[in-house]
């Protein structure tokens, strides 16, 4: 089942007076199946981030359309839109974006509180939730007392306790030390095989070579699609790199 | 080359920070120009030479001293917090290769910078603004105010001098603070200081019961004080106090409140107290001291321009009580009486409503079941209560004076106490009981009586004989022998209007009664006894003193309005900063726009009416006692103080909401940046 669907979304931005319009994405299309982990590469400046904030409805595209379980996001209204961004999408970001004056069990209940959930569901649901990301010894801490791998678990388990049909990650190991990366990506990927749907933004080699697809973006057009097939992490580092290192020289589109 | 770059730097600082130094530059202009207007006002020779204007000066040079030491602590203190701020600057500075020293001498370009455009443009202000403030003062005082009014050469000088001296003093003080701040620091810790202490507040219960029972004492205080001359000692204790409350209540009170809020699961986790529980526990932790300033300073100005308002627009009232008459003559005998006749006759003026009666006047103790007079005046604050000053008339006067159609037996009186309660049936005088016939309320008005702290006591006897047994009752128990007390005779009241209550012929009148008054004191012609007051010359005092005291309580009333709403419109600024980078993360994860707006809302009203709303619970609290204390200058009732306070607050809470509008968009402006 098809679960996200991008067809031709452009964005331009216009900067002030209709002076120094700036093509940040166009034509872009891709779908994403149900229980798919995909990965978006891309240097900084290729459209990246811009395409999350489109997915993410934060920003309203110039062309084209994203169509969450057949929903076209445009048709969102304005007043909803946070809802409907709190009840069907998850969010890790690179810098964490926890807050501080929460500890981190309250954090990962911020979502659920806005849902107006009552203290004994959420209960029930942080539970499980907080083991599998090992988290439960630090549910009383405040994020200033924990490691940068711990916070980013937080939020991990922030996006996911809603159950949301898709995660999106921006560069979510882009703060981490290797280890830290390491332990996030398997978790990731433990996520995906109970069937999480997980669409992640990053420019890591390492972090892209997890995912089932990656697709790469350069100044703001798709540009390429790899799938994993039958091939190890290893085998799919390797290969990305090749793509990147056409890429970085200026190959022609394999398309 | 050098020296222009940091000049130009400090330039750019000022420039790029105007957001945060316009208003410490507003700030400090105005404190320059108010210090030197009430310096200028304090010395003037001009106001000494208006009439009754010597207590207004004495009044002003405390006020100097007050906005002085209030001009040091308001520009330190709002200084420090825009050093504060500017951390990170700082330290970015010094990460590109300049060096402390380098630093410090932009923060004293720009201190200096700072200081003189304020000691400018400030003393601009304050030559211009003294001018009409001579006027306004004048007003108040009820004179006209001397042409061509300046100060000498000599003075200007001084004054000045003072006022550039006192800001360089303070100035100085601000740079030296700078660079501390500077040295103090490394440079990493510059960068983030910003970003310290986000560490959650820990709740100090002791302290918050300690500022609990500091503002419950200064309240108790404040409600229980019924003796008006300890009210006055009393007062301060309190006030002091409610102060060392009130900074308990908002650092350590407020955190220990929101713990327990938090502490309850159902309330705390519920989407509209969850954001608002945990932004504020961490607004107060940064800004409760911030927030008892504000109240503080509140409480001061609510208390004082309503205070001060009070007696100045009741004034007249209390003239009217002290001096029932335009011409009042009491405690005299017939020969002082008569000669005051003479005396007003002979300066052509016709007396219009005569009042004359005699009567008696004793200092006694309170009895259970009566009143014995006393010679023991060792006076004792805490006797108060039992004190009653008693004045004595007969029922013909009485009867006469009032337009009343009353009789008593011989055993019988009418009564009315002011200041006390007694409900017995009888009362016994100088060793006689009688009985209270009635409680009344039409009385003669004498002004020794109604002037007094203790209670009093008006007794209307059956007839002149009993009045004057009274006396001399009273003559022996003061230790006189029955020879001498047999003499004893009631003292007489004269008082009578002047036509159409002319100020000037009441002037007038009082020249000639002193002049006849002098004379007879001289040769001896008539037995005098009694004094002269004239209700017109009296309210030349009146004015002075309450009118010195109005126009400082307004001044500083206004200065300190001036302090809060800049402590507040930093207090919205540096919080528009912090919080924005909070609500960008709530949106991130769910929380719509008009939730995120209606969270600022609810958190913003009450940062900002906190202070407000206490300070009216304090103003409420000191009510009692104020009142009390008012009672000493003043003789008007309650009800006209409760109007006085209303009506200040409700002035006050008006410029607070406008400032509260102003300022409100500014943060919501810096929040969704």
């Amino acid at each position: 089942m098809t679960i996200l669907q991008v067809e031709g979304l452009s964005k331009t931005y216009t900067g002030r007076f209709g002076a120094n319009q700036v093509k940040a994405l166009s034509n872009v299309s891709f779908e994403l199946e149900q229980g798919e982990y995909a990965a978006i590469m891309g240097e900084s400046g290729s459209g990246k981030t811009t395409l999350l904030n489109l997915l993410a409805a934060f920003d309203k595209p110039t062309g084209g359309r994203v169509l969450l379980e057949g929903k076209d996001l445009a048709s969102v209204k304005e007043d909803e839109l946070a809802a409907f961004r709190r009840d069907s999408l998850g969010f890790v970001f690179q810098d964490f974006n926890l807050l501080d004056n929460f500890n981190i069990r309250d954090n990962i209940f911020l979502p659920l509180v806005l849902a107006g959930m009552g203290y004994v569901d959420m209960a029930k649901r942080l539970q499980p939730i907080a083991q599998k990301m090992g988290i439960t010894d630090i549910l009383n801490k405040f994020p200033y007392e924990v490691s940068g791998g711990q916070k980013q678990r937080v939020a991990v388990a922030r996006a996911v306790i809603t159950s949301p049909k898709l995660l999106l990650a921006d560069e979510p190991t882009g703060a981490l030390d290797s280890k830290s990366s390491d332990a996030l990506l398997e978790l990731f990927a433990s996520l995906n095989r109970e069937g999480q749907t997980i669409l992640m933004v990053t420019h890591s080699t390492k972090a892209a070579s997890h995912a089932g697809r990656v697709l790469f973006i350069k100044d703001g057009e798709l540009f390429h699609q790899l799938y994993r097939g039958d091939n190890t992490n290893e085998q799919m580092y390797q290969k990305i790199a090749d793509t990147l290192t056409l890429l970085a020289t200026g190959g022609e589109s394999h398309e | 080359m050098n020296k222009g770059l940091y000049s130009r730097l400090a330039l750019q600082n000022l420039r790029k920070n105007g957001r945060s130094y316009g208003p410490f530059l507003l700030a400090a202009v105005l404190t320059v120009a108010m210090f030197y207007i009430i310096l200028a006002l304090a010395v003037d020779p001009n106001m000494e030479s208006m009439t009754g204007a010597t207590t207004i000066q004495v009044v002003l040079r405390y006020g100097v001293v007050v906005v002085g030491l209030f001009a040091v602590i308001f520009l330190f203190y709002t200084n420090s917090f825009l050093l504060k701020r500017r951390q990170r600057e700082f330290g970015l500075f010094n990460v590109l290769g300049m060096e402390k020293r380098h630093l410090v001498k932009i923060i004293g370009l720009e201190t200096l910078y700072v200081f003189l455009l304020s000691l400018i443009l400030g003393l601009i202000a304050g030559m211009a603004l003294n001018k009409a403030l001579f006027l306004v003062v004048a007003k108040i005082l009820g004179v006209a105010a001397p042409l061509g009014f300046l100060l000498s050469p000599r003075l200007l000088v001084w004054v000045l001098a003072v006022t550039v001296g006192l800001f360089a003093a303070i100035f100085l003080l601000i740079f030296l603070y700078g660079i501390r701040r500077v040295y103090v620091a490394r440079p990493v810790e510059l960068l983030q200081a910003e970003h310290a202490g986000e560490r959650e507040p820990k709740a100090k219960w002791l302290m918050a019961v300690l500022g609990l029972i500091c503002v419950g004492a200064g309240y108790y205080i404040s409600v229980t004080t019924t003796n008006v001359l300890q009210a006055m000692l009393l007062f301060f204790v309190a006030v002091v106090l409610v102060i060392i409350g009130t900074y308990l209540l908002f650092t350590a009170g407020s955190i220990a409140l929101l713990k327990l809020l938090k502490k309850n699961k159902r309330y705390y986790y519920k989407t509209r107290h969850f954001t608002a529980v945990s932004g504020m526990m961490y607004r107060m932790k940064q800004n409760a001291v911030g927030l008892a300033n504000i109240c503080i300073l509140s409480t001061m100005v609510l208390v004082m321009i309503s205070g001060t308002s009070c007696l100045m627009l009741g004034m007249e009232q209390s003239l009217s009580e002290r001096y029932p008459c335009d011409v009042n003559i009491p405690m005299a005998n017939a020969d002082t009486v008569a000669m005051v006749k003479r005396a007003v006759a002979g300066a052509g003026i016709v007396p219009e409503d005569e009042v004359w009666y005699e009567y008696a006047s004793l200092a006694a103790h309170r009895m259970e079941k009566g009143l014995d007079p006393t010679r023991d005046y060792s006076f004792d604050t805490s006797d108060q209560d039992l004190l009653a000053d008693v004045m004595v008339v007969d029922l013909a006067d009485y009867n006469r004076v009032t337009g009343q159609d009353y009789t008593l037996a011989p055993d019988e009186i009418l009564l009315r106490v002011d200041r006390a309660e007694y409900t017995a049936d009888t009362l016994t005088l100088c060793g006689k009981t009688y009985t209270v016939k009635a409680q009344v309320d039409e009385m003669m008005k004498n002004g020794d009586a109604t002037a007094n702290l203790t209670s009093t006591w008006y007794i209307v006897v059956a007839d002149r004989e009993e009045l004057v047994r009274v006396i001399a009752a009273e003559w022996e128990s003061a230790g006189m022998s029955r020879l001498e007390a047999s003499g004893a005779q009631p003292m007489q009241y004269y008082g009578f209007e002047v036509p159409g209550h002319d100020e000037d012929t009441a002037l007038a009148a009082r020249k000639a009664i002193r002049a006849a008054w002098n004379k007879a004191a001289e040769d001896d012609s008539v037995d005098l006894a009694g004094t002269y007051e004239i209700r017109a010359w009296e309210r030349q005092d009146f004015v002075s003193i309450y009118g010195s005291l109005f126009f400082l309580g307004m001044f500083l009333g206004l200065l300190f309005t001036m302090a809060a709403i800049l402590i507040i419109y930093y207090k919205q600024m540096s919080e528009g900063r912090d919080d924005r980078e909070r609500f960008q993360i709530m949106q991130k994860v769910g929380m719509s726009r008009l939730e995120v707006k209606r969270a600022i809302q609810s958190q913003v009203l009450i940062v900002f009416f906190l202070p407000l709303v206490v300070a009216g619970v304090h103003t409420g609290f000191a009510f009692p006692i104020i009142n009390r204390v008012l009672a000493i200058f003043s003789l008007v009732g309650t009800d006209f103080y409760i109007w006085c306070v209303l009506g200040t607050f409700g002035v006050f809470a008006a410029a607070y909401a406008v400032v509260y509008a102003l300022t409100a968009r500014t943060y919501y402006r810096l929040v969704s940046m």
